[in-house]
């Protein structure tokens, strides 16, 4: 049987890693969490994710320096962004840096779902 | 005369400082904040509930994690609740310079700086300073900012009379137990008495150029000095406004070194004649 997609939350907030993958399963992707950029490249599911869920401000390694190492690597998982702080000039500037899509805090699961379609297609 | 060069320069330079405390701080940065801070809790509601209904309405239900996925949306509620009280409590920033502070001097320094302006306006100042108050522990600043406040709403009030003395009188007075009160009181056109706790509330104002938020800063400011702002219709013409404020009172009162000589060479605004 084939492996169902698996999404990457990476966010250090703690209660956005409670939610999002489930809402992420409830849309019927498998989802993990992360809690920070170094979690996730040190673990051993990188292969098999297929989009990252990532929080831009975080402590240490931010969202971008995920993105930048993930291309240093020659890994081209899609990425959507997600942020507290962004407005539609943020968005467009992330997309223009390869980013599938920004979500803006708070968004709708339908905005998440087609945030997926598009990473996923 | 220099004198009154460097108080009008005073003048100007306070009257920009509280402008820009209540437009700028107030409006500009609580707006980011407010939407910075509660944009985090409103994204765990909305994911949460809809989680919580995409799991409801699957086959069989999934009630175990519908109801896990509401006790996560009534928590990020009470979060959002919190935001709204800490930005509260930012608004009434506590005093951070606070020390000994004479409520005479607090009045005397800002009469000094408005009566000029006072004058121009064609208003009657009056002043009735206390002795032997009690000094207050207080952010002088403020306090001399709230006073300014009351002292131009007054004086803002009574530019449409012309029947009358516009006569604008500043008094300091003992409050049991152990508190100072400072009044301002006016000949103006008064207020609504159905309208005295909107006075207070921020983005209220009767005049067609202000803000509404003087009043609103000011109380918050009184507040954070365990005080208490208030204004009362007078008996005859206009309203009056005061605040009072706790003296500095462990066992004995400290009385300030007020010299009376110094409250008879008060300016005044027009020399009745």
């Amino acid at each position: 049987m084939q492996q169902r997609a698996l999404i990457a939350v990476v966010d250090d907030d703690e209660s956005v890693r409670e939610s999002l993958p489930d809402l992420v399963r409830e849309l019927g992707y498998e989802a993990g969490g992360f809690s920070s950029a170094e979690e996730f490249l040190a673990s051993d599911r990188i292969a098999e994710t297929k989009c990252l869920l990532l929080d831009i401000a975080m402590p240490g390694m931010t969202g971008l320096d995920l993105q930048r190492e993930l291309t240093r690597r020659g890994l081209q998982i899609p990425i959507v962004f997600i942020t507290a702080h962004g407005d539609d000039s943020v968005r467009r500037r992330l997309q223009a840096g390869g980013a599938v899509e920004c979500l803006l805090k708070p968004f709708s699961d339908t905005a998440l779902l087609e945030a997926l379609h598009t990473a996923l297609q | 005369m220099h004198d009154w060069k460097h108080a009008q320069d005073e003048l100007r330079e306070i009257q920009a400082e509280l402008a820009h405390m209540t437009r700028a701080t107030t409006i500009g940065q609580l707006t980011a904040s407010i939407a910075h801070e509660l944009n985090q809790p409103l994204a765990g509601i909305i994911t949460n509930a809809s989680t919580c209904l995409r799991m409801l309405a699957t086959d069989p239900p999934n009630v175990t994690g519908a109801r896990e996925t509401a006790r996560r949306t009534i928590r990020d509620g009470n979060r959002a609740s919190e935001v709204i009280t800490r930005l509260r409590d930012l608004f009434r920033k506590k005093p951070t310079a606070f020390e000994a502070v004479d409520m005479n001097t607090v009045a005397q320094e800002v009469i000094a700086l408005t009566s000029n302006e006072l004058q121009r306006n064609g208003v009657n100042l009056r002043v009735n300073l206390a002795n032997d108050l009690p000094l207050v522990i207080g952010d002088r600043v403020q306090l001399q900012q709230v006073t300014l406040n009351l002292i131009l709403n007054a004086a803002e009030s009574m530019l449409e009379v012309g029947d009358r003395d516009k006569e604008l009188t500043i008094i300091t007075g003992h409050e049991e137990p152990g508190r100072v009160r400072l009044a301002v009181k006016d000949a103006g056109a008064g207020f609504d008495p159905a309208t005295i706790e909107k006075l207070f509330n921020p983005f209220y104002t009767t005049k067609s150029d202000g803000m509404g938020i003087g009043l609103s800063v000011s109380r918050s400011i009184i507040e954070s000095h365990q005080g208490r702002l208030a204004a009362e219709l007078n008996d005859g013409p206009g309203a009056t406004f005061w605040f009072s404020v706790p003296g500095r009172s462990n066992g004995g009162l400290e009385t300030a070194a007020l010299n009376p000589a110094v409250v008879s060479e008060m300016p005044r605004a027009t020399g009745k004649a």
